[in-house]
């Protein structure tokens, strides 16, 4: 029998606080002296008490009821103790590697280099296959390709496909930008970001990468802005290391904007988490 | 108080179960229950108070048990809150005396025992967890302020739900406790002997 049907974790919680009404304590106490695993059961929700409260995320009488009854018995104490020593020596262990581990490890950079490889492979293989045989089909038969946009990277065809590429409407929405949120520089920082919108694109994707320990929020949120007025919201992002905003292109006038990043930080109160100028290019 | 002798100890097993051997676990799974309870209720020595409890049961059960009908734990019970309540009271008397204040302890003593706990704490990383799971337990603390995010994210990247990764977590800090205790010399019930040479 698993111990949890027995009594909640959050009674276990309020028995170890001292906060229990007295015949619910006495029921747990019968318990512990007698039932298999009720003594197992009372030690994980001390551990997760004592993390609770090492996280901040106890309320003012937990934290309170802690201190004054939880913490009396010295056994207690040393347990505190003991989960403090080991947080404080991971944390100062993630703050060396974190030092010295180069940026580029952030988990979006490996798909986007292998993107850009593959694309350089297939520019070299198209370049090859012109330069050493007769013109390609593809300038005879599409004459409309010398007045459409050049097609992205990662969607040239290959030797089978089509030679006519069409922008297809189940197509995934092209990311036009990727933003990084971290601890040590400021998206502000430094110069606009470029987003250059494509003839026939109905949306882009602007993608905002948080480098590790970065996501710090319950929910998210995001803001563009132009001039000082909002043109586009997203609302109730779900935290997450890729952040993909869906941007709906039609008419966006091009130049200048300013997207804002919020969060609402487990207090409840929202922060501005980054901002970046954006410098959007039409065709 | 009267006092425990040889014989009221081995008659008191008796209550507890048919072997002398079964009876003897028993009685120290109890020992150990009780100063969790005395612990749970606030009790500053909830080690001497289950000693104090388990002492006087065995001391009463020759009173006792004839007219008593199945395990005795109940009885244990209502001592050990007869014993909390005589704490409580000693407790008050000794709050309503002048008290001289709690010296602090020498600060070359203090840094001394600073040191031991760090290099408890580098002996027991290396010892309890594997790589994997100290690499686990440093992602997991990463960021405080982001906790629970951070923790959702990493649960996503390990394949594993948000409560599987809790409770891995915490046989990884049980398993270290459990080994920086017996290097510090801490007992379970919170009392401590110094320092202890385990093993580098």
């Amino acid at each position: 029998m698993r111990y949890s049907n027995v009594f909640p974790a959050a009674s276990l919680r309020r028995y170890l606080l001292g906060l229990l009404a007295d015949e619910e304590t006495e029921r747990i106490d019968q318990h512990l002296l007698t039932e298999e695993g009720a003594l197992e059961a009372v030690e994980e929700a001390q551990d997760d008490l004592i993390e609770d409260y090492l996280d901040g995320a106890l309320d003012e009488s937990e934290h309170a009821a802690f201190e004054e009854h939880f913490l009396a018995a010295p056994a207690h104490r040393q347990s505190l103790d003991c989960a403090r020593m080991v947080r404080e020596h991971m944390l100062r262990e993630a703050a060396r590697v974190s030092r010295f581990r180069p940026r580029a490890t952030a988990a979006w950079i490996g798909p986007i280099a292998a993107v850009l490889l593959i694309g350089l492979g297939l520019w070299l293989w198209l370049w090859l296959v012109q330069s050493s045989g007769p013109p390609p089909q593809i300038a005879e038969q599409t004459p409309t390709t010398t007045t459409a946009p050049p097609p992205p990277v990662s969607s040239i065809p290959g030797p089978t496909s089509s030679p006519v590429s069409r922008p297809s409407p189940a197509a995934p929405v092209r990311v036009a930008a990727t933003l990084v949120v971290s601890q040590q520089m400021a998206g502000g920082e430094g110069d606009p970001t470029v987003v250059r919108l494509r003839r026939g694109e109905t949306a882009v994707q602007i993608e905002i990468a948080f480098l590790e320990g970065a996501v710090a929020y319950r929910r998210l949120s995001a803001r563009l802005l132009r001039d000082g007025r909002v043109v586009h919201e997203w609302k109730s992002l779900r935290p997450q290391t890729d952040l993909a905003l869906d941007l709906p292109t039609q008419g966006l006038a091009p130049g200048a904007y300013t997207l804002v990043l919020s969060g609402s930080e487990p207090g409840g109160d929202t922060v501005e988490v980054d901002r970046w100028t954006l410098q959007l290019q039409t065709p | 108080m009267k006092e425990v002798t040889q014989e009221a100890f081995a008659r008191f097993l008796t209550w507890l179960g048919p072997s002398a051997e079964a009876a003897g676990i028993r009685y120290q799974d109890m020992h150990r229950r009780l100063v969790k309870i005395f612990a749970c209720w606030g009790c500053a020595c909830p080690e001497d108070l289950a000693d104090r409890t388990l002492d006087r049961v065995v001391t009463k059960a020759d009173e006792v048990r004839p007219g008593y009908e199945g395990d005795p734990f109940a009885y244990v019970l209502g001592v050990a809150r007869n014993v909390r309540r005589e704490e409580y009271r000693s407790q008050a008397r000794a709050r309503s005396r002048p008290n001289p204040g709690a010296l602090p302890g020498p600060p070359e003593e203090e840094r001394l025992a600073d040191e031991a706990k760090l290099e408890c704490l580098d002996r027991c990383l290396a010892q309890s967890l594997s790589l994997e799971e100290r690499q686990l337990l440093l992602e997991y603390y990463r960021e405080p302020r982001a906790a629970s995010a951070r923790r959702r994210a990493i649960a996503q990247d390990e394949g594993l739900s948000g409560t599987t990764l809790r409770k891995r977590t915490q046989r990884y800090r049980q398993r270290l406790e459990q080994c920086l205790r017996r290097c510090l010399g801490w007992t379970k019930e919170g009392h401590g002997t110094g320092v202890t040479d385990i093993p580098g």
